[in-house]
């Protein structure tokens, strides 16, 4: 009798012993998943402001604004992919809803990818004026989504 | 020079009169005899004044101006009321003077106080010609026959005579002083930002009375109606928005767009929407000249807030 519990109590603590570093590693990659989605979008935020930059009229460069429209377009892409269940544990500023209504999250989220798409479209044109409009756009997608999804600061 | 006119002259004149009178007043109440510029004056006026933004509930349909939105504040919830022209559901049976008479004295028909979450501190400013063209607009509104939400509010805010003993502590309605001291461009930004656009309401600190401490103006407080903390947006360079540009706060306004690329998602993403990317641009450059002319003051809750952006208040 005394054995048979010695034995289920190692057999427990081995199982638990065993499990438990690929649960660290879980929340780990979990929390390094965040980090990642936080880099994406400051990289979104980067390569607009670049085309903000010259929608202003404070830089004349705008050869090549297309590879900054290529590069919110695909950052989008990746956004996509980076909410898995698990990441809303952390620091993070993504509220519940993500997860809660993700059907709307995906279709906010898409409304942003086809805004990015025109920007590109607009960049191709290298016409300010359209790259102004599509800039417009692109902006109120991402507010959309930032006011449902966003907690405030 | 007197004339002496024959008595059945002066008795077409009278009829005259009166039937003038009454077709006038139906085409007032019509909304057909009123100048269409006057209307779209009105209608932009509404826009920087935040009556739009804040009488509306964009989440339903047909809902323009007819009130239910929320305002959460640490005395109580409060619901804006509907302001379309319905008889019974709206404000239909005021008239000018009503409208006047609660738009700078925060004083309803009926002779009751308004809560000062009704910003009349603010509109007292508007000037007369301002008022008439806003009234105006607001008759050709499409009626809404949705009900007024009664205000969550707690004791003893819950008494309306709460309101009044505010008022004479706080409020004192008086028109917006021009400063002759500076140019018609800061005069047009103070009167856009103070009388018609109310930014302060938000974005100071308020007493426990909830009367803004007039030491902080715009600088920023964390216990701001609804949920958000309002940052500070004085030209302090460690606390406020010093580190911006004429045109990042004029393209902030337009756009939504912060100068880091990213897009606001808090309350004032529904203000840059409904009311200052409507501005005219020499209207919403004059209230950004304005603003970069403000005194800048630290306010040291919003520097902790900053230094931790970084780790939490980012996706």
């Amino acid at each position: 009798m005394r054995l048979k519990q010695t034995i289920c109590a190692i057999a427990i603590f081995t199982v638990c012993a065993t499990l438990s570093p690929m649960n660290s590693d879980a929340a780990d990659e979990s929390e390094n998943i965040i980090k990642f989605r936080k880099n994406v979008m400051k990289g979104i935020g980067a390569h607009i402001s670049n085309i903000a930059a010259v929608v202003k009229g404070e830089v004349s460069i705008m050869e090549n604004l297309l590879a900054d429209a290529q590069a919110i377009s695909m950052g989008l892409r990746h956004v996509g992919i980076l909410f898995p269940e698990g990441t809303d544990i952390g620091k993070t500023n993504a509220l519940p809803s993500v997860w809660d209504n993700p059907s709307d999250f995906q279709q906010a989220l898409s409304n942003t990818q086809s805004a990015a798409q025109n920007m590109v479209l607009a960049a191709e044109s290298n016409d300010v004026n359209k790259i102004g409009a599509a800039l417009g756009s692109l902006g109120k997608a991402c507010k959309d989504c930032h006011k449902d999804y966003k907690k405030k600061k | 020079m007197p004339t002496n006119k024959p008595w059945g002259t002066k008795l077409l004149g009278t009829l005259y009169f009166v039937v003038w009178s009454l077709i006038a007043h139906s085409a007032l109440a019509n909304n057909t005899n009123v100048n269409p510029d006057q209307i779209t004056r009105g209608e932009y006026l509404a826009r920087a004044g935040g009556c739009i933004s804040c009488h509306t509930e964009y989440k339903t349909l047909d809902s323009e101006l007819a009130g239910g939105v929320a305002l959460t504040t640490s005395f109580g919830t409060f619901y804006t009321p509907n302001i379309t022209p319905d008889l019974t559901f709206g404000i239909g049976n005021w008239v000018k003077k009503d409208f006047v008479t609660a738009m700078t004295q925060g004083i309803s028909p009926q002779g009751s106080h308004y809560y000062p979450t009704f910003p009349y501190t603010a509109y007292s400013g508007i000037t007369g010609n301002d008022l008439a063209d806003l009234w105006a607009y607001l008759r050709t509104v499409k009626p809404s026959q949705k009900p007024n939400k009664e205000h969550n509010v707690r004791f003893p805010i819950s008494i309306r005579l709460s309101a009044k003993v505010w008022k004479l502590l706080f409020f004192s309605p008086m028109p917006y002083p021009e400063n002759r001291g500076k140019d018609a461009i800061w005069n047009r930004g103070a009167y856009l930002v103070n009388a018609l656009g109310h930014c302060s309401e938000c974005h100071t600190p308020r007493n426990i009375f909830g009367a803004l401490k007039p030491k902080f103006m715009f600088s920023g407080t964390k216990e701001n109606a609804g949920l958000d903390a309002s940052p500070n947006i004085t030209p302090d360079q460690a606390s406020g928005i010093g580190s911006w540009s004429v045109t990042d706060l004029d393209w902030f306004l337009k756009t939504g767009f912060l100068p880091d690329g990213d897009v606001t998602g808090s309350s004032m993403a529904d203000i840059i929407e409904h009311s200052t990317s409507h501005l005219t641009d020499e209207d919403r450059r004059a209230m950004v000249l304005f603003l970069r002319a403000l005194r800048p003051i630290f306010n040291p809750e919003k520097v902790s807030q900053e230094s931790s952006r970084d780790d939490y208040s980012d996706w």
